[in-house]
C-alpha cells in the first residue's frame, strides 16, 4: 500500500503538456535544420548592405543581421551546426565514458582507485578554460569543436557509469547470473548496461545542453566554426555589439538557444521516468 | 464477553481511496472497530491488506492522492475534521506511533537523547536540562545501559533492538493514551523480539495506555492481544476476542490463516506438506472465496537417506573461516576485522535438506555464499562432490555453476528488472549453450507450469508479478540448469504465510522429483522444523549445535538453542506470556 509509485505516475502525467511542447519544438527545429536547403529560400551568406539590422518584415521573417543577411536562414543553418556539434560531442563523451567507467569497475581491481582519482581530476578541470587553450592550439573548426567538447565531458560519464556499475554489480540479480556461470562480458551486456540506461540517458540529455552552451560560448569568443558559417553562439557574439542600434537581431539566436536547452532538459526529466519499466504502462 | 469501559478510539466506516491517473484504488473499505482504554487490539492481515494504511490514517498521515472518508473518534473528537494545528498536538502527546524499521524512523543525523528531548519540548513547557534528564531516565527505563552515555549516540551506533527501545522511549515520552505499533518487532531477531515485546507491554501497563498493534504474526497476536481485527484486502473479515479468533474462527480466511501459521511445537512428520490458503476470485468484484487447504497426505518418501558408509557427502565444509577487513592502519595492517565465519565444519548428504539457523549477523549467509563460490573463504576448504571448490577453474567451474544454484531472500532484487522473465529463466541455458532458442522457449514454458505459473507469462517483466510469484520465477531460474544442490538463503522469509507454504511445498515436491539437496538458510525455527532433515545452529560465526531436526527440538544441548526455541512466539492459546503482567487480564483469559 505504498502511495509513492502512484504519485510518480500522477506527476509524469501532469507534466505531459510540457513534454509535448518541448518535443514539438525540438522536432520542428530538427526537421527545419534537416530540410533547410529545400524550405529556406534565402541564402544565409548573401549580404545586403542596404538592409542591415532590420526588424522582421515580409521578405525577412526574422529580420537581418549586421551585414543584411537573412536571420531566419542563419538561425536555421546555425542550428544545423550547433545541434550536430552537441550531438556528436555527447556521442563521443558517452561512448568513451561508459566504456571506461565500466571497464575500470570490472577489469582493474588493483588500479581502480588510482584510475578514478585521474577521472576526478579531469572532472574538476574548468571546461571553458581548457577548451579555450586546446582550441587556441588546434584552431577553431567544426571537428576540433566536436572532439574537444566530447573529450571534456567524457569523465562525467565515466564517473556515473563507474558508480552505477559498482552498485548494480552488488545486486542479487547479478549474483544470480554469476552463479548461473555468466562471464564478465555477459554480465556487462545483459545485467549492468540495461540497468544503467536511464541514468546514462539523463546524463546524456543534460550533457547535450551543456555542450550546446559550451559550443555557443566558444563560438561567442571566436573559437568555434569560422565565419561566415553561422552558429548560434557566434551570432550572439557578433550581434551583441549592435544591441543599442536594434535589440531584435541578437534576441533571435538567444531565444532559440534558450528554448532548445530548456526543451532538452524537460525531455531529459521525462526520459528518466519513461525508461524505468516499473513506471511504463 | 464484556470489554473494559467506553471506547478510547472508535473508527467508523473508514474508507480510503487513492485517486491516480490510472483510476481509483480502494485501499480501505468501510472499516469499523474500537479500541478501549488500557486494551491491546491487534490488526492482523497479510501484506497489502491495508493494516498499515489504517494505522497511518488514524494520525491523519495519509498524503494526497489518498482520500480518507468516515469517522475516527478519539476521546469524543473526530480526528478527521480537526484542524492541522490540533492534530499536531494530538500526535505524539495523545497518540504516538512506533514503526517497523527503527533505522528509518529515527533521525540519523540527531543524537537519540535529543530526539526524545524534542518530543518532550514540543508537548510540554520544560527546560532543556530537565528534558534531557527525563530523556536519560526514559532511556534507562527502556533498558538501555549507560543511558547518559548512550543518549549522545547516533542511531547507527546502536543495534536494531536498542534502536527499537529508543523508538519506544520516544513513543512513551509524552505518556500517550494510545500507542499505535506497526510491526514493531518484525525486523528484529526472535530473542530480541521477545525482550522488546516485554518492554513494550511493561511500558503500556505503566502508562495505562491502550495499544493498536499491527502485525502479520499470529504467534505474537496470541501472546499480546485482547481483541483481534482480521483484515483482508482492505476489509474486516472478522473481529473478536483473541481466544475466539484463534480457537473458533468464524470466517474461512481467519481459519485458513490460523491453520497455515507454523507451529514450532508440532513434531516433524517427514513428507508432510504445509497447509495453504486457496483463493478463488469471484467474478462480481466482491471478496474472493477463501478456504484453507489442509495438509495433504504424505507424498514424499518417509525416510531420508541415512549417512551410511556407502554414500559420501555431497558437500563437505572443513574448518571454514571468512574474515572481512574493514579498516587498515597507515602501515597497511588490518586493524578492524570482522570474523564472519569461524571454523565451521559441516557435511551435507545427497538428497537431504540441511537447515542453517541463526540470527542476523551470525554468518549464515556468508557461509552460504562461500559454499556457492560467490565469496572466497579466508581459510579452510569446501569440497563439492569430492572436488575442492576454490581450486575449480575452466570447465570444472562451469560444471559447478550448473550443479549449484542459489535462491535469494528478496525476490524484488534477485530478478533483473530490465529482462523479461522468460529471458531470465533461460539465461543459464544460454550461458552454457544448451538447447536451441525454440527448445529453450518450450522448456521455460514447461518450467513455469511446473512452479505453478502460466506459460504465457514468459514475456512479462518482473514488476508485473507479486512477491510470491517472483520467488517462483527465481526458483524456476535456479532449476533450469537441473542443479544437484540448491542453497536457499532466507528464500521464503519475505513472503506472506500463505504464499510461504505454497513455495515450501513446491520446493519439497521438486526435491522429491529431482532428488535435490538443499542448504536451507533461515532464522525461522517453525518452518525449519517441518522442512529440514538436519539442523545446524549458528551463532557468531560458529556452529554451536548440529543434529537431526527432532533431536534438536526435543533435546537441545546448547544453551543458545534453548534460548532460541524459548523465544519463538507460540500460537497455542494458554501460553500468553504478557497476560496479567501488571495489567488487568481481560475477561476472555479469565474464562479459560
Amino acid at each position: 500500500m505504498a502511495p509513492q509509485p502512484q504519485t510518480t505516475v500522477a506527476r509524469v502525467r501532469r507534466s505531459n503538456a510540457a513534454v509535448l511542447t518541448a518535443a514539438t519544438a525540438l522536432g520542428f527545429l530538427a526537421a527545419l535544420s534537416v530540410s533547410a536547403p529545400i524550405l529556406i529560400a534565402a541564402d544565409p551568406l548573401a549580404i545586403n548592405p542596404s538592409h542591415v539590422l532590420a526588424s522582421p518584415d515580409l521578405v525577412h521573417p526574422l529580420g537581418t543581421d549586421e551585414l543584411g543577411r537573412d536571420l531566419l536562414a542563419r538561425v536555421v543553418y546555425g542550428g544545423r551546426v550547433s545541434l550536430t556539434v552537441a550531438a556528436a560531442a555527447v556521442l563521443i563523451a558517452g561512448t568513451l565514458g561508459v566504456i571506461s567507467g565500466v571497464a575500470i569497475a570490472f577489469f582493474s581491481p588493483r588500479l581502480e582507485s588510482a584510475m578514478m582519482r585521474i577521472i576526478d581530476v579531469l572532472v574538476s578541470l574548468p571546461e571553458i578554460f581548457v577548451a579555450i587553450v586546446v582550441l587556441a592550439f588546434l584552431g577553431g573548426s567544426f571537428w576540433a569543436l566536436i572532439g574537444t567538447i566530447g573529450v571534456l565531458y567524457f569523465p562525467q560519464f565515466a564517473r556515473v557509469a563507474y558508480g552505477m556499475a559498482r552498485s548494480i554489480r552488488a545486486r542479487d540479480h547479478v549474483t544470480a547470473a554469476v552463479s548461473l556461470g555468466a562471464g564478465r562480458l555477459w554480465l556487462i551486456r545483459r545485467e549492468i548496461l540495461p540497468n544503467m540506461r536511464s541514468v546514462i540517458a539523463v546524463q546524456a540529455s543534460f550533457t547535450f545542453s551543456f555542450a550546446m552552451l559550451l559550443e555557443a560560448g566558444l563560438s561567442f569568443l571566436g573559437l568555434g566554426v569560422h565565419p561566415p558559417t553561422p552558429s548560434w553562439g557566434q551570432m550572439i557574439g557578433t550581434l551583441k555589439d549592435y544591441i543599442f542600434i536594434n535589440p531584435w537581431p541578437v534576441l533571435v539566436p538567444s531565444i532559440v538557444l534558450f528554448a532548445v536547452v530548456l526543451s532538452i532538459n524537460v525531455l531529459g526529466d521525462w526520459l528518466q521516468d519513461r525508461l524505468n519499466p516499473e513506471l511504463r504502462r | 464477553m464484556s470489554r473494559p469501559c467506553e471506547p478510547l478510539l472508535s473508527v467508523e466506516g473508514l474508507t480510503i481511496k487513492f485517486h491516480t491517473g490510472a483510476g481509483t484504488t480502494t485501499a480501505i473499505d468501510d472499516l469499523s472497530f474500537e479500541v478501549r482504554r488500557g486494551e491491546v487490539v491487534c490488526l492482523v492481515g497479510e501484506s497489502g491488506s491495508g493494516k498499515s494504511v489504517t494505522g497511518l490514517s488514524i494520525l491523519r498521515l495519509i498524503d494526497p492522492p489518498g482520500d480518507v472518508a468516515g469517522r475516527v473518534l478519539f476521546a469524543g473528537r473526530d480526528l478527521l475534521t480537526e484542524s492541522e494545528a490540533d492534530m499536531t498536538a494530538v500526535r505524539g502527546r495523545d497518540i504516538s506511533m512506533i514503526f517497523q524499521e527503527p533505522m528509518t524512523a529515527l533521525n540519523p543525523a540527531m543524537r537519540v537523547g535529543d530526539q526524545i528531548v524534542e518530543v518532550l519540548r514540543i508537548h510540554e513547557q520544560v527546560t532543556p536540562e530537565n528534558a534531557m534528564a527525563r530523556a536519560i531516565a526514559l532511556l534507562d527505563r527502556v533498558g538501555i545501559q549507560d543511558a547518559a552515555v548512550r543518549a549522545r549516540a547516533y542511531p547507527h551506533e546502536l543495534s536494531g533492538g536498542m534502536r527499537q527501545r529508543v523508538m519506544i522511549a520516544i513513543a512513551c515520552a509524552a505518556k500517550p493514551k494510545l500507542i499505535i505499533a506497526d510491526e514493531p518487532t518484525t525486523a528484529l531477531d526472535v530473542t530480541v523480539q521477545a525482550q522488546v515485546l516485554d518492554l513494550l507491554f511493561d511500558m503500556q501497563a505503566e502508562l495505562g495506555s491502550a495499544m493498536l498493534f499491527i502485525t502479520h504474526d499470529l504467534g505474537v497476536v496470541a501472546e499480546i492481544a485482547d481483541h483481534v481485527v482480521v483484515m483482508y484486502r482492505g476489509r474486516i473479515v472478522e473481529q473478536g476476542p483473541v481466544e475466539q479468533i484463534l480457537r473458533a474462527p468464524r470466517h474461512a480466511y481467519t481459519e485458513a490463516l490460523v491453520a497455515s501459521a507454523p507451529d514450532v511445537d508440532a513434531p516433524r512428520v517427514p513428507g508432510r506438506r504445509f497447509p495453504t490458503i486457496d483463493v478463488t476470485e469471484s467474478a462480481d468484484g466482491d471478496l474472493p472465496v477463501i478456504r484453507s487447504v489442509r495438509p495433504e497426505p504424505v507424498t514424499r518418501r518417509a525416510a531420508e537417506p541415512a549417512p551410511a558408509g556407502e554414500t559420501v557427502p555431497l558437500v563437505e565444509i572443513d574448518k571454514l573461516h571468512r574474515e572481512f577487513i574493514l579498516r587498515y592502519s597507515w602501515a597497511g595492517r588490518p586493524t578492524d576485522v570482522v570474523r564472519a565465519v569461524r571454523g565451521v565444519d559441516l557435511a551435507i548428504w545427497p538428497g537431504s535438506t540441511v537447515a542453517l539457523v541463526g540470527e542476523s549477523g551470525s554468518g549464515k549467509s556468508t557461509l552460504g555464499r562461500c559454499v556457492a563460490h560467490l565469496d572466497t573463504p579466508t581459510a579452510g576448504s569446501i569440497r563439492f562432490d569430492g572436488r575442492n571448490v576454490s581450486a575449480l577453474d575452466g570447465a570444472q567451474l562451469k560444471r559447478f555453476r550448473r550443479d549449484v544454484q542459489t535462491i535469494f531472500q528478496d525476490p524484488y532484487a534477485s530478478l533483473n528488472p530490465r529482462r523479461r522473465i522468460g529471458q531470465s529463466i533461460s539465461d543459464g541455458l544460454a550461458i552454457h549453450g544448451l538447447m536451441s532458442a525454440t527448445e529453450r522457449r518450450d522448456f521455460v514454458a514447461d518450467l513455469l507450469r511446473r512452479v505453478g505459473l502460466r506459460p504465457e507469462f514468459v514475456d512479462r517483466y518482473p514488476h508485473e508479478f507479486s512477491g510470491g510469484q517472483r520467488q517462483r520465477i527465481a526458483i524456476a531460474r535456479a532449476l533450469a540448469l537441473s542443479p544437484r544442490f540448491v542453497i536457499a538463503d532466507e528464500a521464503v522469509s519475505a513472503l506472506d504465510m500463505s504464499v510461504r507454504a505454497q513455495v515450501l511445498n513446491l520446493l519439497a515436491d521438486l526435491q522429491e522429483e529431482f532428488g535435490l539437496t538443499f542448504l536451507f538458510i533461515s532464522h525461522d525455527l517453525s518452518t525449519v522444523r517441518q522442512f529440514s532433515d538436519r539442523i545446524a545452529i549458528m551463532r557468531r560465526g560458529e556452529i554451536v549445535e548440529e543434529g537431526e531436526t527432532e533431536e534438536i527440538f526435543e533435546d537441545p544441548k546448547h544453551e543458545y538453542t534453548r534460548a532460541l526455541l524459548k523465544a519463538v512466539p507460540r500460537i497455542k492459546p494458554g501460553r500468553n506470556a504478557y497476560r496479567g503482567k501488571g495489567r488487568k487480564p481481560s475477561s476472555a483469559t479469565m474464562n479459560e
